[in-house]
């Protein structure tokens, strides 16, 4: 079979093929009613643009899903940390109580502030109990921070106790004068919390 | 079973067609007249490749343009069960063979 094909369709054809390399699909074969084979090669090469029009498509609306399941997963993680890293306890009517554990960077000093001035403030508490014993390391600026958090919460009419403060941690709270008298320390959680039940007469004082 | 055919095709009018040929005129010969200028849209073009099931199929056309377009949807079907013609007369004696 011999085919005779006119220039401009040929031109035709190999514009079409270049833009499509070049990405851009919408250009497409120029189609007349040609009684020959190669109509059928035109008309393919249209459809397989509208073919790879239609994946793009696809695939643009995956990604778009992706990144927004992937924005909402990573939200649902800062919610869930944020939760985890300040679970602040009412271990009696007006005494809070906030176990610490890990790492406590500046970041997480200003959430734990934020989230227990909150909480001090609606459950009207008159004792904040935390509990320093999960704390493995709290970074060079952070004490500060806590330290200010407790004069805070002392400005909000609350007592702070630190409890578990580990023999590494303790220097720190010298060093950053948190030992000067408005920071009272215990040894446990439990010690803490006997003296607090004490002092509002709901338990024998402790030996002190 | 004879069918008129033209304008723009879509995946409605596509789904609609394969449901009634492999559905209730499931088997039936078709003589499918497809007119100048009809065109199918990508996702038509697909759906109809379902119609490999249905029974032997004759499209008559004077366009070379939709002669073409049927060609490469029935590209990988069985040949004996499709066929584009130019004229009725030759459609309808090919069917008559298929069904002898």
């Amino acid at each position: 079979m011999s085919l005779t094909i006119s220039q401009a369709r040929l031109h035709g054809l190999l514009d079409v093929l270049v833009n499509a390399g070049s990405g851009d699909y919408d250009v497409r074969v120029r189609l007349e009613e040609n009684e020959d084979a190669l109509l059928d090669v035109e008309l393919g090469i249209n459809y397989l643009l509208d073919d790879l029009i239609d994946r793009r498509d696809q695939n643009e609306a995956q990604e778009e899903e992706l990144l927004t399941r992937t924005r909402l997963l990573a939200r649902q993680q800062d919610e869930l940390v944020q939760a985890l890293s300040t679970p602040v306890i009412v271990a009696w009517p007006g005494v809070l109580a906030l176990p610490l554990v890990g790492r406590i960077d500046d970041a997480r000093a200003a959430t734990i502030t934020s989230v227990l001035l909150g909480r001090v403030a609606a459950e009207r508490a008159t004792h904040v109990i935390l509990d320093l014993t999960g704390v493995a390391a709290i970074a060079g600026p952070t004490m500060p921070a806590l330290l200010r958090m407790v004069r805070a919460i002392g400005l909000l009419g609350a007592q702070c106790l630190l409890t578990g403060i580990r023999p590494d941690v303790a220097p720190q709270i010298v060093a950053c004068g948190g030992a000067d008298g408005h920071v009272r320390a215990l040894a446990q959680l439990s010690d803490a919390l006997a003296l607090v039940l004490a002092e509002k007469g709901a338990l024998a004082q402790p030996h002190k | 079973m004879r069918v008129h055919v033209s304008g723009d095709i879509s995946l409605g009018d596509a789904e609609e067609y394969v449901a009634k040929f492999l559905g209730q005129y499931r088997g039936r010969h078709v003589l499918s007249v497809v007119a100048s200028g009809t065109e199918y849209s990508a996702k038509a073009r697909k759906h109809l490749l379902a119609m490999e099931e249905a029974g032997p199929h004759a499209t008559v056309t004077t366009s070379a343009l939709v002669r073409s377009a049927i060609n490469l949807m029935t590209r990988s079907t069985d040949p004996s069960r499709y066929r584009v013609f130019g004229n009725e007369f030759e459609a309808m004696a090919w069917l008559e063979d298929q069904e002898g």
